[in-house]
């Protein structure tokens, strides 16, 4: 089986406070995520953090966490390739790739660090692969 | 997907495409030229925000033919090899910058990868199916 939709992880809204998705289904061996900022007040701060369930302690264990918070002043759009097999991506509009196994059952949170506005959403897109999990 | 050939004196979008595979070629074919320069921008769409976002820009700008690769691995090419996942969904930006006007084609085209080798040496042992993949 493999992946047949993008996935809308966090509608587009401006927060506040830290904020956790809801679960949704992955079942690809690698992602494009976007975070896409529309709008900022003063000076935000967000970490984009991604979970999997562990089904034997019923609890969301951290599977990959970005090493500083996100800090634009205005709208930007960030984007972190998750993949099975490493590779160094070209050009400069990848945040991060990163080499990491995906999981069935994942959901996203976002850290504030303060309680400045900032306007986003997060998706979970699909990618042309040899290794998509089917 | 294929756009043109057309008469472009100022910046455009590509209609999008949907590929399968992990390996895509796009080439920018210039028939004719008139004092113009180009710079493809690939994009992506993203269904939270419902909008296209750039992945990769070419290096310069250019007045002649180009082809770009988009591969999941490092692999020699002549033309621009992009190490980029390619998405289901994606269009060009293709940004002018010069003064003239150009006749300029865009194709977009999958590449085989081993992704379908599997599909390619059930052929090449005799054991032929009688309608190949994708036909």
């Amino acid at each position: 089986m493999a992946q047949d939709l993008d996935v809308t992880v966090l509608s587009s809204a401006a927060r506040t406070a830290t904020t956790t998705s809801a679960e949704f289904q992955w079942l690809d061996a690698k992602a494009f995520m976007v975070v896409n900022v529309t709008a900022t007040v003063a000076t935000p701060g967000i970490t984009p953090q991604v979970q999997v369930y562990d089904m034997a302690s019923g609890t969301w264990v951290p599977m990959y966490v970005y090493s500083a918070p996100l800090t634009p002043t205005s709208a930007h759009t960030y984007l972190f390739i998750f993949t099975d097999t490493a590779f160094t991506p070209t050009g400069t509009y990848i945040q991060e790739s990163k080499q990491v196994y995906l999981a069935p059952r994942m959901r996203v949170v976002i850290t504030h660090a303060d309680a400045d506005s900032i306007t986003y959403s997060v998706g979970f897109n699909r990618v042309n692969s040899g290794a998509l999990g089917s | 997907m294929k756009y043109g050939p057309e008469v472009v004196r100022s910046s455009f979008y590509t209609p999008e495409f949907r590929t399968a595979t992990s390996k895509i070629q796009t080439q920018f074919l210039v028939l004719a030229n008139n004092t113009q320069l180009y710079r493809p921008y690939a994009q992506m769409w993203d269904k939270a925000s419902g909008t296209f976002v750039t992945v990769c820009a070419a290096p310069a700008t250019s007045a002649v033919t180009t082809s770009i690769i988009f591969s999941d691995q490092d692999c020699s090419f002549s033309g621009i090899a992009w190490a980029l996942l390619a998405t289901t969904r994606m269009r060009w930006r293709v940004e002018l910058s010069g003064t003239g006007a150009m006749a300029l084609q865009v194709a977009v085209f999958e590449l085989l990868s081993s992704s379908n080798i599997d599909r390619i040496s059930t052929r090449e042992s005799g054991a032929v199916p009688d309608t190949l993949p994708g036909m």
